[in-house]
């Protein structure tokens, strides 16, 4: 047995081999767009096949290497064949195949010019270089961005297997079937348009695939739809699409030899491009919230990327960690956004998490991004008997944190009226109920959950009589959001007659039936509400 | 009257696929773009732009080799941009017009295109559509 396998190993040492190297074209873009430059990259870990000519008999199998080339043994001497390369891989860690539609589902192939074997079966079928032109060097490029994908996962997921679910890609020239993720078919599509070719925009690409890993890897509840970077969102669409940009970014930032800006993301046109950056990131104004796909981008980016922006980005690596966290912890998670992720990540590197979210007085990354995953000063006030004091100006960027978490609030009164109180300002996705107790803590007086439709802070009102202190309760309403933040205020006024808000109350601005704060509200002094510091 | 929006392109048009499909970021750019006339003569684009950001629109006209503009301006930059460009088409040929709306803002650049097609024709591919000897569909290229 030993005899026969070094004999084996002899035969193969030397057995004949056709050899040859597959390139595709590529075009280089920057932010500012194509650049012009047309390199040739070598076609990596793709399937190839060494084919008769005379009948497409299939004569020996292989695959290319880092370079594209490939060395394929056991074909028959003084044989006409080619080599077919396909824009396909099953093994080795990767399981990615290109196709036209999923109609004719055709793989992307691409053939050498025909040449003859030795008498001892060698041969070579030279480099082939895979043209715009020649219209196979797209689909070759989608490819290899599928492959550093699967590369750049391999280096964070130890669990990868050897075979890893079929990412599926589609594209054709002259598509408008759009670019998206279909997480029912697991393809990803891209388009083909002259106005909008997504062929070369590996940045794209390696978007749409980060949205297949999710789907494959992790758990990804997002409603799907339109989106802008500047947007807010709903917040399961937010950590979707801000995931897709991270991976996005991550894989590119991987392969630093044909990157040079990952952070950068580019989308190219027939004429002119796109481009915003992760780092930073754009749109400071408008990038913001964890219901912000470029604010939850930028967070995980700043996780990762060097600890590089002044003092509240002391962060570096993390990669697996993230991974981790988006891998094995929020499968198990439902309605997925960054809060989820932010949980899983406290599980999988609790020692960072101080300078992931930040706190009310230390800037850290998240509360630079206005993600507000914090305990706020008011705490603890989950009772009437720690019920914080609600000044005049009322209280800003309460956050509602933690499992369970409810914010009490006292005011005291010291004569007849009445008070209306209202959340505003909702951040990271907040939903407020707002309560209002008696003395005792425990007599509801009003209670508000949404205060219109479409609008999830709330407003209550109640005539209260006599001196004594009541309070105010702030919980989240069932839904998505766990967390998020407010603004609370409160103005007090003349007793009411009937339930319609009333003009002449003080204390704070009166709220608009939309939620927004008016810019003015009645004046009349009554003076018959004390703010009461209370320990 | 042709009538086209990118957004059109970039997320409505998968209509087959499932109603949660994540589509790539569209630009905070509404752009408006029809075609009239003769595509194969004289035919005129009008185009309108307008954005959620506090910048301006660049809209902007760019005609394919061989069709030449013969009146109304190629470009309008404002808070609101619009145009009208009259143009002539040599010949029945398809070429594609692409109208562009960039805005520029806040670190970055955002863009929409449009692309209005001239006597509408299959893009031929380079690929010849076969089996392999397993069977399977391959769209197969030759350098």
């Amino acid at each position: 047995m030993r005899t026969a396998a070094f004999v084996l190993a002899l035969s193969s040492a030397a057995a004949a081999q056709v050899t040859g190297t597959f390139r595709y074209q590529d075009r280089v873009y920057d932010a500012g767009g194509f650049t012009g430059a047309q390199p040739f990259r070598p076609v990596r870990q793709a399937e190839v096949e060494i084919v008769r000519s005379s009948d497409g008999a299939t004569m020996g199998t292989g695959t290319t290497d880092g370079a594209g080339a490939f060395s394929v043994a056991g074909v028959p001497g003084s044989t006409d064949v080619f080599a077919r390369v396909y824009a396909r891989r099953a093994g080795s860690g990767m399981n990615a195949s290109v196709r036209n539609n999923p109609f004719a589902a055709a793989v992307y192939t691409a053939a050498s010019s025909p040449f003859v074997t030795t008498v001892a079966g060698n041969g070579t079928s030279g480099t082939v270089d895979l043209t715009i032109a020649g219209g196979a060097a797209p689909a070759f490029n989608i490819f290899d961005a599928a492959v550093k994908s699967f590369q750049y996962q391999a280096t964070v997921d130890v669990d990868l297997p050897a075979l890893p679910p079929l990412l599926l890609l589609y594209w054709e020239a002259g598509t408008a079937n759009g670019t998206y993720f279909d997480p029912v078919a697991g393809a990803v599509f891209f388009l083909g348009l002259a106005s909008d070719p997504d062929q070369y925009d590996d940045d794209i690409l390696l978007h749409e695939i980060g949205h297949w890993v999710a789907n494959a890897f992790s758990k990804d509840d997002t409603p799907g739809g339109s989106h802008t970077v500047v947007s807010q969102l709903d917040a399961r669409l937010s950590w979707s699409e801000g995931w897709a940009h991270y991976w996005s970014a991550a894989v590119r930032r991987a392969f630093p030899g044909e990157y040079a800006a990952p952070a950068i993301q580019v989308d190219n046109f027939g004429s002119g491009n796109s481009f915003f950056d992760l780092e930073g990131p754009s749109f400071p104004v408008e990038a913001v919230m964890a219901t912000n796909e470029l604010a939850v981008g930028a967070a995980l980016w700043d996780i990762t990327d060097a600890a590089n922006e002044g003092t509240f980005d002391l962060l570096s690596g993390n990669e697996m960690a993230v991974w981790q966290a988006v891998n094995d912890r929020i499968p198990l998670r439902t309605e997925i956004t960054l809060e989820d992720f932010r949980a899983g990540l406290e599980l999988e590197a609790p020692l960072i998490m101080a300078d992931v979210t930040g706190s009310e007085g230390t800037l850290r990354i998240l509360n630079a991004l206005g993600v507000r995953y914090y305990l706020d000063g008011n705490e603890p006030n989950g009772g009437p008997g720690t019920a914080a004091p609600l000044g005049p100006g009322g209280a800003a960027q309460r956050t509602i944190f933690g499992a369970g978490d409810e914010d009490w609030y006292a005011l005291t009164l010291t004569g007849e009226g009445s008070v209306q109180a209202w959340t505003s300002a909702l951040g990271d996705g907040g939903n407020t109920t707002l309560e209002l107790f008696a003395s005792d803590g425990f007599t509801l007086l009003a209670a508000n959950d949404d205060r219109a439709p479409g609008d999830p802070s709330s407003f209550v009102q109640a005539s209260l009589s006599g001196t004594g202190t009541f309070f105010l309760r702030v919980r989240a309403s069932t839904g998505v959001i766990e967390h998020g933040y407010y603004d609370l205020s409160a103005a007090v006024g003349p007793p009411l007659s009937g339930t319609a808000p009333r003009a002449g109350y003080c204390g704070a601005s009166l709220p608009a039936p939309s939620g927004t704060v008016p810019a003015a509200a009645g004046a009349l002094l009554l003076g018959m509400l004390a703010w009461r510091r209370r320990r | 009257m042709k009538r086209l929006t990118l957004a059109a392109i970039l997320c409505v048009l998968p209509a087959g696929a499932a109603a949660r499909t994540p589509c790539k970021p569209s630009p905070p750019i509404d752009l408006v773009a029809s075609l009239s006339g003769d595509p194969g003569g004289s035919f005129e684009v009008s185009a309108r732009a307008s954005t959620v950001l506090a910048a301006d629109v660049e809209l902007e006209v760019i005609l394919p080799g061989g069709v030449t503009a013969s009146s109304g301006s190629a470009s309008s930059r404002a808070r609101r941009p619009g145009l009208r460009l009259g143009a002539r088409s040599p010949d029945g040929k398809r070429r594609e017009v692409f109208v562009r709306a960039t805005v520029r803002h806040g670190g970055a650049v955002m863009t929409r295109v449009v692309g209005l097609v001239l006597n509408d024709a299959p893009v031929p591919s380079p690929g010849v559509l076969t089996r392999n000897a397993r069977g399977e569909a391959i769209l197969e290229h030759r350098p």
